[in-house]
């Protein structure tokens, strides 16, 4: 009986044993998406052909008469000439979110940022203006009509030639298929003038529409190639442009794709770039320090400190602070309806104080506007400022006072609680909200916070909403920007109205009804700054912080460049030291 | 033991109908419509008007009363459909199917790191006793079953990806990635296996039959391997079928830190965008796994365990 004992003991360490075993060569088995080999099947390897568009200049402002394409072509072009594919490495990058449709118009973000799509126009990284991407120029012709130029020698992922007719029924089947889309370019007709031109005609007059064009959704996509959304393979389509290709998509997981060799800007130094999901700030920070993935987008302050501490690692930060966290204000719950209370919760919070933490100097500033400063400046127009004592009595005024002595005001026998909402992947959020639940109950006012999911900002079910969104969309146009955000335009990321708030947006709206026939910026700016004006005075939304984009980045990433915006992670430049 | 085991069987499910309308339940107390969000994935950047979205509710059988819904669901279940996602419009069974070899593996891991420890630091914590040993092993599971598994994952990212370079931080499908995910999941259940164990061991080493086996002659090596860990065992093999629901609960958040693509990724993910059909096949799907497991431990029990086979509920 000993011996039996002793043996079923052996055998079941050998068991284990074994089972550890077998999991090693089963977990051994199936390539891992970061560690798999570069990709050894291109769907068209030929040669770098060089561009046929002449050098150009860059556009500098929102809405000229005339934007044409001056040195980015140039800039697009100075790829060095690349060494077979096999030979070229792969680039691992760790996003946030990896949840978007790859097809442009299902709100297809992704194919942007990770530079599978292009646009007409995209957003410069330094002046934050649209400067010609996919077109080489854009007239404005009269109100309604702008004639827009392509560019020659561009081919879409499936080798097929991108001329007017193509980008015509791309723009027609972006219309057809996204809200977003329509809503923003109000087409009413798109005609082909000769292979490399077409005609935009639209039924109210569109000053700003290069910026409007570098919307996501309207990325130029193969329409004859690309199914309907839910109807085919959209990467086996090939239907998009740019220096790189999608090859397999996990939603959720992972984006793996390999460099587009006939790219019209030149060879990408890299065989490709592959995206894995990972939602946690930290994981994504450790990932980058361990030396999993080479670039991080989007680390926190704390962990940009310790990457940039970490050798063979830094961060590399935007220029300019283009995406605004900020708080919904709900209108219809009832609590903030009251302009006092609003006004006093405003009052109560030391939003100034806050947007250092959360956007410390270097990576941020307080948005002491709705609008960053370097695209519109508004004088007298000031956020309400920290006050404590004026939010007492201006709570006091609304006929709340602490009749309990619980430390928390009351009105009617109920005590004033609100509800404080974000979600957790932007790590602001949640520091704004535990921040603002302590000084809003220095004033006598209770706090829940409620840190879920950011869909429930489409839910009856908070007062005040963390939120993160970039401020420049419509070619960084204030009076868009501002529309969006009171709901009287969509989002361009395609995501639909916004005025999660329910603001009565009709006082805005006739102030910015002029703006249709405003081309030039500076008169834009001063229409976005009197409707500015009524958005602060009635505190209709309590912006915090302008805050920059930082990305993490190994020191063997070359090339880099941290956009401003969320837009474009990657171009065909970006690429990697031995 | 047939009896046992019919008798066993007979109650799954029961339990699986009482788990499942529970979760049901639950989800459907949840805020949000289940038909706006459909609608609302389906048409990105459109607010669905109550027309459609009542037309949506008939669809998805939502405008039925709750039984009505909860039995179809089970009849459709039972079938091996659990519905489709929200979000993916994939079947929820192929997602549950596909994520499962990950957290499989992940858990089976765990579990036999655990034990691989867990079994013999108990015995040898208990038969040196006061020792140095001891000491170490009891302090260690101690700060094993004290430390929060999320704590711990970042910890050993920090010092063995980071540091030391020795292994990938994240990611699936080599061995080296199972490691770190496997012991920051592993060092909850090894302690508490590690301290059962070793109190188990105590216990039996106190016994009359091993105070005969000592007179007897034996060594002490065959007294405690060859008399005592038989019977010292048999609380560990009921605390491991505890122990893997303990292993996939802990999975959801060591996969999320190690962007392991496993259920409890899967469940994270649905549980955030509400994507009801996912969270309800996923509760369901661990409740079996979980009721079958612990089945099993009941049933090794017994055979390792003459005291139950032929006990009251045999005669």
């Amino acid at each position: 009986m000993e011996n039996i004992l002793r043996h079923r003991f052996t055998y079941g360490m050998a068991v284990a044993c074994g089972l550890l075993l077998m999991l090693a060569v089963a977990c051994g088995a199936p390539a891992a998406p970061s560690e798999q080999a570069p990709p050894v099947a291109v769907s068209n390897p030929q040669p770098t052909a060089p561009a046929a568009a002449a050098p150009q200049q860059p556009v500098a402002t929102t809405a000229p008469a005339r934007q044409s394409e001056q040195s980015s072509a140039t800039e697009q072009r100075s790829a060095p000439a690349t060494a077979n594919i096999l030979d070229r490495p792969t680039l691992n990058a760790g996003v946030i979110w990896l949840d978007s449709p790859l097809d442009p118009v299902e709100g297809g973000y992704v194919s942007t940022q990770s530079a599978f799509s292009e646009t007409l126009f995209r957003l410069s990284g330094t002046t934050l203006s649209p400067e010609p991407w996919l077109a080489t120029e854009a007239t404005h012709v009269d109100p309604l009509t702008w004639q827009i130029s392509i560019r020659e020698g561009v081919k879409f992922h499936n080798g097929n030639v991108m001329d007017a007719q193509a980008v015509k029924a791309s723009l027609e089947r972006a219309i057809r298929l996204s809200a977003a889309a329509a809503d923003t370019l109000s087409v009413d007709t798109i005609t082909v003038e000769d292979g490399q031109t077409i005609t935009i005609t639209t039924t109210v007059p569109q000053p700003t529409l290069p910026g409007l064009l570098i919307l996501p959704a309207l990325a130029i996509t193969d329409a004859a190639a690309a199914p309907d959304p839910g109807e085919g393979d959209f990467i086996a389509a090939g239907a998009l442009t740019g220096p790189y290709m999608p090859t397999e998509y996990a939603p959720k997981e992972y984006l793996n794709s390999v460099a587009n060799d006939d790219y019209w800007g030149g060879t990408p130094p890299l065989a490709g770039i592959d995206h894995v999901a990972i939602p946690d700030t930290n994981s994504r920070e450790l990932a980058l320090q361990a030396g999993d993935i080479d670039v991080a987008v989007n680390v926190s302050p704390e962990g940009a400190q310790t990457i940039n501490d970490n050798q063979g690692t830094g961060t590399q930060t935007s220029g300019i602070g283009t995406s605004l966290v900020l708080w919904w204000v709900n209108f219809e719950r009832g609590t903030l309806a009251d302009p006092l209370v609003r006004r006093a919760v405003a009052h109560a919070i030391d939003r100034e104080s806050i947007a250092d933490v959360v956007a410390p100097p270097g990576s941020g500033s307080f948005a002491e506007l709705l609008l960053p400063e370097v695209l519109t400046s508004c004088p007298g127009v000031n956020a309400l400022a920290y006050d404590p004592d004026q939010a007492r009595s201006l709570l006091a005024e609304a006929g709340y006072a602490d009749s309990d002595g619980d430390g928390f005001v009351d009105k009617d026998g109920q005590t004033l609680e609100i509800i404080i909402g974000g979600y957790p992947e932007r790590f602001q959020l949640p520091i704004m909200a535990e921040a603002a639940q302590a000084m809003l109950a220095e004033v006598g006012i209770k706090v829940e916070v409620l840190i879920t999911e950011w869909s429930v900002v489409k839910e009856p079910a908070w007062d005040l909403f963390g939120w993160y969104n970039t401020v420049v969309q419509g070619g960084g146009d204030p009076v868009f920007n501002l529309s969006k955000f009171a709901g009287l335009k969509g989002d361009a990321s395609g995501s639909g109205t916004n005025n999660y708030g329910h603001y009565d947006s009709s006082r805005l709206a006739d102030i910015i009804a002029p703006s249709v026939s405003v081309s030039n910026l500076e008169g834009r700016k001063e229409i976005a700054c009197e409707a500015l004006a009524v958005v602060t005075e009635e505190a209709a939304f309590l912006p915090v912080a302008h805050v920059n984009m930082v990305y993490g980045v190994s020191d063997q990433v070359t090339d880099f460049e941290a956009h401003p915006t969320s837009h474009y992670f990657f171009n065909h430049r970006v690429g990697l030291s031995e | 033991m047939v009896a046992y085991l019919a008798r066993r069987l007979a109650t799954l499910p029961l339990l699986l109908l009482g788990i499942s309308a529970v979760s049901f339940a639950l989800l459907n107390l949840a805020p949000g419509d289940p038909a706006e969000i459909v609608l609302r994935q389906r048409n990105p950047g459109q607010l669905p008007n109550p027309a459609e979205v009542a037309a949506m509710r008939v669809e998805l059988g939502l405008d039925a009363p709750l039984p009505v819904q909860y039995a179809r669901w089970v009849s459709r279940a039972l079938a091996g459909d659990m519905g489709q996602s929200y979000s993916t419009e994939q079947s929820v069974a192929g997602q549950l199917a596909r994520r499962t070899v990950p957290t499989a593996l992940l858990t089976a891991a765990a579990l036999a790191l655990a034990l691989l420890v867990a079994v013999p630091m108990g015995i040898l914590s208990a038969r040196r006793r006061g020792s140095a040993v001891d000491a170490v092993a009891r302090l260690a599971a101690l700060v094993g079953a004290a430390a929060p598994s999320y704590a711990l994952a970042y910890g050993l990212i920090i010092l063995f990806a980071v540091k030391l370079s020795w292994l990938p931080a994240l990611g699936y499908g080599s061995a080296s990635q199972v490691v770190l995910p496997a012991v920051a999941l592993s060092l909850a259940p090894m302690a508490q296996l590690m301290r059962l164990i070793r109190a188990s061991m105590l216990e039996t080493l106190g016994q009359d039959y091993i105070r005969t086996a000592r007179a007897k002659g034996l060594s002490e090596q065959s007294v405690a391997l060859g008399h005592a860990l038989r019977n010292a065992l048999l609380p560990a093999i009921g605390a491991t079928g505890v122990n893997l629901g303990y292993l996939l609960s802990g999975a959801v958040i060591v996969e999320t830190i190690f962007t392991w693509p496993g259920l409890g990724q899967l469940m994270v993910g649905a549980a955030l965008t509400r994507d009801y059909p996912v969270v309800q096949g996923f509760v369901t799907y661990i409740a079996v796994v979980v009721l079958l497991v612990n089945l099993a431990a009941d049933i090794a029990l017994r055979v390792a365990d003459p005291r139950l086979r032929f006990g009251r509920d045999e005669a």
